[in-house]
């Protein structure tokens, strides 16, 4: 039934790349975010930065399984087509490159390219480190998508939460910490 | 960083250019029981105002006559403030308890499941009274080495009650049981107060039996105050997390509207009242002249309630190492955790099996 009205965006996708447990917590509806200093610093940061862009763009498509998708870009360039994820530091790096594929598979999957017909890339920005990074979607990773789809659609039928992180050291930033071990 | 505000003045609560402002009266405040009471209030402003910026309040506690507007309830909602009403006499009344912003669906059903199953239902009723006996058994061995004589031999025996009955727990099969089991030990350790106090303290504070509305004598009065301060900070650690306050375990969820802040209470009152009225009577903080008498019943005086909530408001703060965190957390966040606990209880009961919070330290 859950599994019905699932949506899956990418913020999901990067919970479950760091910890299926905190995907599982946010499955469930039960937020943490509300209290961490982080999250409200990274809304700002948003809300603060690249003022003259094309800002939260949104986009829908569905995974090859028929689960549907969505995505909430940050911004994006579509003259250059490039999509920006902006990121408060780098604490998370492998999992923002995987939020930020998820979105650019979202195109793909629409069809979706620059006018001359190259694929969208994408660049995740660190303002606040004054650094950015390009991210492209290359063919192999369409399948480790599709699989992290499939995975996140059965998490949201399982009854129980899956186990803490053997490694303690991840969850000492993760606002999600005082619930799973306070 | 976002605290609770304690308001003893009385006046009009408002909002002001989106911020809180209480608009101070100088005059007397009367009893809100008075059968001819017009319901105005029993001062006009005069003049006097404070503002307060909303973004710092966590919750509010009135302990003063306030009067407020549907804006002012409005604005409250939107920022998530609960706002907790006293009446005349120091008495919890009311909650003001915004609309839920952190409903989780499963959750819910996963909480209404655990109070209707019996099995479950009395799997964590026992868990809370566990956790109570441990911590009243925390603090009788606190002050049981400083007692001679009769006091210790009475001590020694109410302890051994106490850790037959807690280990009995396992073979309760039903609440009501539970509640008596609970009751009796309180009703023991309530009669060991005077040998904690001292003869001294003792003398001008007797301690028969627990007698709430109204309460009978000084010590009653103090546990009634603290047992509604303990209440309501539950209640406002709740509302932070996604648990339905109404339903509870323990307590019949109707006891009181938000009945699952009773059964997460009986935990933390005697490392949080008790202990505090010990401190407080103890060094003569609050004595004799703090209480009042009206229509058979003691009360703490507003000076009284005052001390109280100020010491109050310093022993939530106060931290302690938590071993699985590696972090100090302090005594209000412990209650926090506690509904951490229950979340994880409720979403997995087999891998995460909920105990009550035991005194470490």
């Amino acid at each position: 039934m859950i599994s019905k009205s699932l949506r899956i965006g990418g913020m999901l996708i990067g919970y479950y790349r760091l910890c299926p447990r905190k995907a599982w917590w946010s499955l469930r509806g039960i937020a943490m975010e509300q209290e961490s200093d982080a999250v409200a610093l990274g809304r700002l940061l948003d809300e603060s930065s690249y003022a003259r862009s094309d800002k939260h763009l949104e986009i829908e498509a569905e995974a090859p399984d028929g689960t549907p998708l969505v995505g909430k870009i940050d911004r994006a360039n579509l003259k250059h087509g490039v999509l920006h994820e902006t990121k408060k530091g780098r604490s998370c790096e492998d999992a923002h490159r995987w939020q930020l594929r998820f979105y650019l598979w979202l195109l793909y999957r629409n069809g979706v390219t620059r006018a001359d017909g190259v694929p969208f890339s994408g660049q995740l920005d660190y303002p606040l480190l004054r650094r950015t990074e390009a991210v492209f979607l290359e063919a192999e990773h369409y399948l480790e998508l599709e699989k992290n789809v499939a995975a996140i659609s059965s998490l949201a039928i399982q009854e129980i939460p899956p186990p803490v992180l053997t490694q303690r050291s991840f969850c000492a930033k993760c606002s999600f910490e005082e619930l799973c071990f306070g | 960083m976002k605290r609770p505000y304690y308001l003893f003045s009385s006046g009009r609560l408002k909002r002001q250019h989106n911020t809180l402002a209480l608009e101070k009266t100088s005059g007397e405040r009367l009893p809100d029981d008075s059968p001819e009471d017009e319901g105005v209030p029993s001062s006009l402003p005069d003049g006097g105002r404070t503002q307060f910026p909303i973004e710092s309040v966590d919750s509010l506690f009135l302990f003063g006559e306030i009067d407020i507007n549907s804006k002012l309830i409005t604005f409250l909602g939107q920022q998530g403030v609960p706002a907790f009403f006293f009446d005349y006499y120091g008495n919890y009344s009311a909650t003001l308890y915004p609309r839920e912003n952190l409903l989780s669906g499963r959750l819910r059903i996963q909480q209404a499941h655990h109070y209707l199953s019996p099995k479950r239902r009395l799997t964590l009723a026992k868990a809370f009274v566990e956790a109570a006996l441990f911590n009243i058994e925390r603090v009788i061995k606190y002050y049981q080495p400083r007692l001679e004589g009769d006091a210790q031999q009475e001590t020694q025996a109410t302890l051994q009650a106490l850790v037959r009955d807690r280990g009995a727990l396992p073979l309760t099969t039903d609440i009501f049981t539970l509640m008596a089991v609970e009751g009796r030990i309180r009703d023991r350790y309530y009669k060991l107060w005077p040998h904690f106090l001292g003869k001294e303290v003792a003398s001008k504070f007797p301690m028969n039996k627990r007698e709430r509305r109204p309460p009978s004598n000084e010590l009653n009065a103090l546990i009634s105050f603290g047992n509604s301060l303990c209440y309501s900070t539950v209640v406002r650690q709740i509302y932070r997390t996604a648990l339905d306050p109404t339903i509870a375990f323990l307590h019949e969820p109707g006891d009181r509207r938000f009945s699952l802040s009773l059964d997460i209470a009986e935990i933390f009152k005697p490392l949080l009242v008790d202990r505090a009225i010990f401190r407080l009577l103890k060094t003569g903080e609050i004595n004799s002249k703090h209480f009042e008498k009206h229509l058979g019943g003691c009360y703490l005086s507003d000076a009284g309630r005052k001390i109280f909530v100020q010491h109050w408001d310093e022993r939530l703060s106060k931290t302690v190492h938590h071993r699985a965190l590696d972090k100090k957390v302090s005594y209000e966040r412990l209650i926090r955790l506690e509904c951490y606990k229950l979340i994880r209880h409720l979403s997995d009961p087999a891998g995460n099996t909920y105990q009550g919070l035991h005194m470490w330290w």
